[in-house]
């Protein structure tokens, strides 16, 4: 526990379920973070052009409209929003291992995830 | 199966009665030599009964040119080679009856030394042309009392003592029947014999289509069955996830000191929201399971649908809001009929979650209404459709498991909408074009 969150570090959830976006907005509020969420990669695409670059995107693969997968390919091709790092959540039991490793991400966590784990990895993002 | 030795003939089975038409002594050697060579090396007792123009020594001396310790082999009685007429002084002249049964009983004694069974020959050149309609009689009994038994007998007929009429008589009553042609032996085969084959080959191809197909749908089971496994991991996963995340959060938060009593009751209902939606997808699976062959018992009584749709619709306001659909309601006076409630609020949920998942930021309009005995409940959107092709596909169980696009849910909804309907008495249907948007129209007696 603990972890000083830098004041305003902004982070991004995309998941399509409500329940997973709100509990890990009020973890990350808790921890100090400021955090935004969208439900899928358009919503996700269109709150990163109106806002400045989070410090980390968390980013579910598996949702309608826009997966993670093609977000990650348009945040990867745009050029204010490529080094934002990306920690990977999935609750896939098979079968996408190789694309979820062709992602790049800082972290692959299958759901469920412990909070504690991703929240020291996005506080050592944040520090350096 | 066993080996006949014959290159024309190949394998046969015990019982087999077959014939042979030989021009020469050449030719009676050519064939009996292999066909007993094969006989002894697969341990059966072997029986060659000559007549001229192959005498006992000849054959005797053929034969040992292919196997080498026969001697041996006669010695211990698994080989015996005999002129006919010494074959007759032996077991006295017999009538057709007791020929038959003397090749029973010596199956029987060949079975007790130990042997897989009996192959022998007999060759008809002695048979006087008078005594020729008793010797076909013995020869059409002959295929009978092999039957069942482990014997295989072959009957050497001399082509220049035959006339046409014998031929025919011959090959009636054998199984099937060689000729010596251009060097080589031929198959000649009787048109019962002919035709059971083809029947038999149609058989195999059919057998062998319906295991083919069978295998495919095997292998389309099982991997729906793996493919929907993996969703239904995932679909459960989900609230699994956000329970540990509220838990580890009010825990995170309780030890920080930062935990408000209001955020702690929040966090503990949202907490029992999702415990309450982990139960009703594992009583959805709970549906598949015991609904096998099964129609669901109902807990019919007196209600209002359009006010059951509305309350249902509420329920769902903001999710429908977050998919960004613009609902429409419209239920002009209570819709009075006898159904069981929990069943057909599972059913409009149902098709709500449908369109949140396949026809997001659509226009979605919402009717109940009386429609002569039926009450009538339609969902409508202007979203993407489903191609004709799809439309019954959409009610089957794990549908959307074998969807290249993946929309999350077991694809068990529509199917449960089905069953709720048809349980009632009722009946559900899409109306969809692509491009187009969907209906579904679900129709229940008011009972």
């Amino acid at each position: 526990m603990g972890e000083l969150a830098p004041a305003g570090a902004s982070i991004l959830i995309v998941d399509d379920d409500e329940g997973i976006r709100e509990a890990l907005g009020m973890a990350l509020d808790d921890a100090g973070y400021c955090s935004g969420a969208a439900a899928d990669g358009a919503e996700a695409l269109a709150w990163l052009e109106t806002h400045p670059a989070p410090r980390v995107i968390l980013l579910d693969l598996q949702m309608p409209v826009m997966d993670g997968f093609e977000f990650r390919a348009r945040q990867r091709a745009h050029p204010r929003l490529a080094a934002v790092p990306v920690i990977v959540f999935t609750a896939a039991a098979h079968g996408t291992a190789e694309r979820v490793e062709a992602l790049g991400s800082a972290l692959v966590m299958k759901k469920p995830f412990d909070l504690d784990r991703m929240l020291s990895t996005i506080a050592e993002i944040v520090a350096t | 199966m066993r080996p006949s030795g014959l290159s024309a003939v190949g394998s046969l089975p015990w019982g087999t009665h077959f014939c042979q038409f030989y021009g020469d002594r050449n030719d009676l050697a050519d064939s009996l030599v292999p066909y007993f060579k094969a006989g002894i090396d697969a341990n059966e007792k072997c029986l060659w009964v000559t007549s001229a123009p192959l005498r006992a020594e000849d054959a005797k001396a053929a034969l040992r040119q292919a196997v080498p310790d026969l001697d041996a082999r006669i010695q211990r009685q698994q080989v015996e080679i005999l002129d006919h007429d010494a074959w007759y002084t032996k077991t006295g002249r017999a009538d057709a009856e007791a020929t038959l049964r003397g090749w029973a009983d010596r199956e029987q004694q060949a079975l007790s030394e130990g042997f897989a069974g009996l192959r022998l020959t007999g060759n008809t050149y002695w048979v006087e042309r008078s005594d020729w309609q008793g010797f076909v009689d013995y020869e059409s009994r002959v295929s009978a009392t092999f039957a069942g038994r482990h014997i295989i007998g072959l009957c050497s007929y001399c082509l220049s003592r035959c006339q046409a009429q014998d031929v025919l008589d011959v090959v009636a009553n054998h199984q099937f029947a060689l000729t010596r042609r251009e060097g080589a032996w031929h198959m000649l085969e009787s048109a019962s014999m002919a035709t059971a084959k083809s029947e038999l080959a149609r058989l195999n191809e059919v057998l062998e289509q319906r295991v083919l197909e069978r295998t495919l749908e095997l292998q389309r089971a099982v991997q729906a069955r793996d493919e929907f496994l993996s969703v239904a991991s995932h679909e459960l996963r989900t609230p699994i996830t956000s329970i540990q995340l509220y838990v580890q959060g009010i825990a995170r938060a309780q030890d920080a000191g930062s935990l408000s009593p209001e955020q702690a009751a929040l966090r503990l209902r949202r907490v029992n929201d999702q415990c309450g939606r982990l139960d009703k997808l594992v009583n959805n699976l709970l549906d598949v399971s015991r609904s096998d062959g099964k129609e669901p018992t109902l807990r019919r009584e007196s209600l209002d649908l359009a006010e059951l749709v509305s309350r249902t619709a509420d329920r769902f306001a903001d999710e429908l809001a977050r998919a960004r659909c613009r609902v429409s309601f419209d239920a002009p006076e209570p819709v009075l009929g006898s159904w069981d409630a929990m069943r057909i609020e599972q059913a409009v949920s149902n098709l709500l979650q449908n369109v949140i998942r396949y026809a997001p930021a659509s226009n979605v309009a919402i009717e109940v209404m009386q429609d002569g005995p039926d009450a009538r409940l339609a969902v409508r959107d202007d979203g993407p459709g489903v191609a004709p092709a799809d439309h019954a596909r959409v009610f089957e169980r794990f549908a959307q498991a074998e969807s290249p696009h993946f929309k999350g849910g077991f694809g068990l909804g529509l199917w449960i909408v089905k069953q709720v309907a048809e349980a009632h008495g009722g009946s559900v249907t899409l109306a969809s074009e692509p491009g187009a948007g969907a209906a579904f129209v679900m129709r229940l007696p008011r009972g």
